[in-house]
């Protein structure tokens, strides 16, 4: 359906997109062959200032833009794999839910390949420009790292190959051929995994190298891609991509949906909508959490980390992403509050918002507390901020966090309650003993992270792992429970879906670039703690500039940088949605049911 | 529909989004503005008095981020908050060094400034990287004028350029400063590790079927740079810190982690010393 007609220009993007994913490996190829060759004996960095251009702004942009474009082409085939699979599996006995979800796959897919085309050519631009502007780093990199840069392009053409056939064949291979479909998507989101996993030994072996020696001469390859900090890097982008490319994709229905013509198109961009948010709602559960992993394994390596990023220059950085972060998940919660509006009957439940409110906005002052407040270096001296005391210390910021999720785990349960009448015997019971429980995750969640305060820095440290587990255990006993409750449960009324206010889709489409700028503050963040070091402690960045720009001016570079992203993404989704006008398109779609 | 009419239809929706993009460029300008330069490097004359050595130390102390975990709080005790120990007085707390280890100031500081994990005061852990390695990457010279910095803070300072010993990996780097060590510190050596049953679970080859990693010194050395630390760093961490980092499917729990505590700056060394030596071992 969606190649009719179309044929040549999907010919001419899929050329445009083999030819800049060739770029990509050639440059990688280049890297991995000529380089290798080079006599590079040490870890010592030369300089080039190509075209007279600011080397280190150019390669800022094009390295953050291509992480962008590379996440979102890397999470969307995630979730939309696993929405083709509910499809599947509904084939047989609800054929109507198994279309909607169906398009709903399609329909998250078909913002894939002008994406992939951009994470290719920002790929071989960022590749061109790091070889160009550092070949002393870029040489040493090679000579550690040479065998990962020849296999990375196969496994990226890999990636491409599957991506193509998964998209291209989605009408084809229906029905009883829909099993080869699936594992198309299985491979692509297996390669594409591993591509991530690769670049990630490159990035974290700059901030937390091993497996050489003091001399930075290769002693283990193994240990050098397995550095301390890749893994606990590999889960948080899984995590986090999955958060963005939600957030992307909720953004892109809410502007379908604004701009949609009918109540049946604007009900299945409303959905999609809410789908995407409810996956970065999950997602984003579990963001802090692997990010509290990624910052301990950084401290481990050396105390310098977390100094410089909790104590020292970099501290008010994270007052910044303590209020972006904040905007999101309020933002969030607040697009899901909205969608009771959509459900008759949820009176009971919208009484709660106020309360959640007042909780989420008390929750980000503790978590924004910073630990100091250096307004320059030299008050970087690590004590206790005058004012504000020891609440900037890890064990209130531990009881904020924990609870806001809480609070938005709440909110999702209080959703699946709108308009629905519970009809098992043990109902009241049932409610009594889950609210019971919710409150008593919330008391063992403050009590440890009182306890915690008063303990010495290593019991404070487990403590805030019973947290996470008390937090995990409490929503899984009691969705389990949830399930037992809803089971057979009267629905009021439907959901009304294409109801949802226009203030809803505007919120949507902020939190997608809300999620884009913290992105990008985040990769400053990973790229400042390492002060003047390419790879620390091993390679020193003695160019000219070497130093960290102010806070304001990074904020500048990384609002240029989300605007520039969405001007890419949302040129190359014109281009290609030029090619979808002329589908039969949501008609034939069986529109949403409720949840 | 005309062109002004979609235009508007097309931005409104960001419009919102816009102004929180801009709320944040506002209030990251609004906070305190720094910018980071890389430490410069200062010219040190080895005819330099104490006193300006100690003004220079001074500077570095701030510039290369020691202040970002110790503090400088009188009046505060010990701890004053910080990470590490006060700096405060520290000259008249350790006028007499540290048991175990060096018996005067000047010696205490430098070892305390080369290799911080060998004598660990009681209550900190064991976090702060060498100062001859990165962030902080001091020069011996720059150490020496640390030192009369500190040295300062209840005291005189007295140390001059080559007053003070050189870090370790500096001395092995001359031949003619490179310490073998000696048969009493061998035999020493031994001793503690059979007093501290070391060897119930280590074996010195490699192959041997123990609970332990085996401690042959090429294993010990690619185990240091899988961590990326030198051979010396390395013990210290293993032995003071046995879970910071495991390699090689050992279990992570089985060593105690105490050793810290029982052994003196003295003992660590000695230990040290001898696994690190290519001598053979039984």
């Amino acid at each position: 359906m969606a190649l009719e007609g179309n044929g040549e220009m999907h010919n001419r993007a899929a050329s445009s997109n083999c030819i800049a994913a060739c770029a990509v490996a050639a440059v990688l190829l280049m890297l991995g062959t000529d380089l290798s060759l080079a006599q590079v004996t040490s870890a010592t960095p030369s300089y080039a200032e190509p075209a007279r251009i600011d080397s280190r702004l150019t390669v800022w942009i094009a390295a953050q833009l291509h992480l962008m474009f590379a996440a979102f082409v890397l999470a969307v085939p995630m979730f939309a794999l696993y929405i083709e699979c509910m499809g599947w599996r509904l084939a047989k006995r609800d054929r109507a839910s198994a279309e909607r979800y169906d398009w709903l796959a399609h329909e998250m897919a078909r913002l894939l390949p002008p994406a992939y085309s951009l994470t290719a050519i920002t790929g071989a631009f960022l590749g061109f420009a790091l070889f160009a502007a550092y070949p002393g780093f870029m040489g040493y990199m090679t000579k550690i790292f040479g065998p990962t840069f020849v296999v990375y392009p196969l496994f990226f053409v890999a990636e491409t190959v599957c991506l193509y056939f998964w998209y291209y064949t989605w009408d084809r291979l229906q029905g009883t051929r829909k099993w080869v479909h699936v594992l198309l998507g299985i491979l692509l989101n297996v390669f594409g995994t591993i591509v991530m996993f690769i670049a990630d030994a490159w990035a974290t072996f700059m901030m937390t190298p091993a497996g050489v020696d003091q001399a930075g001469n290769l002693v283990d390859l193994y240990a050098a891609v397995w550095n301390p900090g890749w893994m606990p890097l590999n889960v948080h982008r899984l995590v986090a991509n999955i958060t963005f490319g939600a957030l992307l994709c909720a953004a892109y229905a809410a502007y379908r949906f604004l701009l949609a013509a009918t109540h049946e198109e604007r009900a299945l961009y409303d959905w999609m909508g809410y789908t995407g948010n409810l996956i970065a709602l999950f997602t984003m559960l579990f963001l802090p959490f692997a990010g509290y992993y990624f910052g301990f394994e950084l401290f481990a390596f050396s105390a310098t980390y977390g100094v410089t990023l909790m104590g020292g220059v970099l501290s008010w950085l994270f007052i910044i992403q303590a209020i972006v972060i904040a905007a999101l998940f309020i933002g969030a919660a607040y697009y899901a509050w909205l969608g009771f509006l959509r459900i008759p009957g949820s009176e009971p439940q919208q009484r709660w918002v106020p309360a959640f409110n007042i909780i989420l906005i008390l929750g980000f002052m503790v978590w924004a507390t910073p630990h100091t407040m250096a307004a320059s270096i030299e008050e970087s001296t690590g004590g206790f901020h005058p004012l504000l005391g020891a609440l900037g210390l890890m064990a209130p910021k531990m009881i904020a966090v924990t609870v806001i999720l809480l609070v938005l785990y709440v909110s999702y349960i209080l959703y699946r309650h709108a308009g629905r009448i519970l009809t098992v015997s043990w109902a009241n019971v049932g409610s009594a003993v889950q609210w019971g429980l919710i409150v008593l995750t919330a008391a063992a969640i403050v009590g440890l992270g009182v306890y915690g305060y008063f303990a010495p820095a290593h019991i404070r440290i487990q403590t805030s792992i019973w947290q996470i587990l008390v937090l995990i255990g409490g929503i899984v006993i009691t969705f389990v429970l949830d399930q037992f409750l809803l089971a057979g449960a009267r629905t009021q009324a439907e959901v009304r879906w294409g109801t949802m206010p226009r203030r809803g889709q505007y919120v949507l489409i902020a939190l997608a670039f809300i999620i884009v700028w913290l992105m990008g503050l985040m990769g400053y963040a990973r790229s400042a703690v390492r002060l003047n070091w390419h790879i620390f402690g091993l390679m020193e960045d003695t160019s000219a500039g070497a130093g960290l720009p102010s806070l304001g001016e990074a904020a500048v570079v990384i609002t240029a940088i989300t605007l520039i992203f969405f001007v890419l993404l949302a040129v190359s989704f014109a281009i290609s949605s030029l090619s979808a006008r002329s589908q039969a398109g949501h008609a034939a779609v069986p529109g949403p049911a409720a949840v | 529909m005309s062109v002004t009419m979609t235009l508007r239809r097309a931005v409104t929706p960001i419009v919102p989004a816009l102004v929180v993009l801009g709320f944040f460029v506002w209030f990251s300008n609004w906070i305190p503005q720094t910018r980071w330069e890389p430490p410069k490097a200062r010219a040190i004359s080895a005819q330099m008095t104490p006193a300006e050595l100690a003004r220079i130390g001074a500077v570095l102390t701030r510039e290369r981020g020691c202040l970002t975990c110790h503090t400088i709080e009188p009046n505060a005790g010990l701890k004053g908050q910080g990470r590490g120990p006060n700096f405060a007085g520290i000259a008249s707390r350790r006028a007499k060094g540290v048991t175990g280890g060096p018996s005067d100031l000047a010696g205490y500081l430098a070892q305390s400034l080369y290799e911080p994990g060998v004598y660990l005061v009681e209550g900190y852990a064991n976090i702060m990287p060498a100062s001859q390695r990165p962030p902080a990457k001091l020069t011996y010279e720059e150490t020496t004028a640390v030192v009369d910095y500190l040295m300062s803070l209840g005291g005189t300072p007295t140390a001059k350029i080559g007053d003070l010993s050189r870090p370790s990996s500096e001395a092995a780097r001359t031949p003619s400063a490179a310490a073998a060590p000696t048969a009493a510190g061998a035999t020493n050596a031994t001793a503690l590790l059979d007093k501290h049953n070391c060897l119930t679970c280590h074996a010195f080859k490699t192959g041997e079927d123990r609970p332990g990693p085996p401690l042959a010194l090429a294993a010990l050395r690619e185990n240091a740079a899988a961590r990326g630390l030198s051979l010396d760093a390395y013990l210290i961490e293993s032995i003071v810190q046995p879970r910071a980092f495991v390699r090689g499917g050992f279990p992570p729990d089985l060593m105690p982690d105490e050793y810290g505590t029982q052994l003196t700056a003295g003992d660590l060394h000695a230990i040290i010393a001898y696994l690190s030596s290519p001598e053979p071992k039984p």
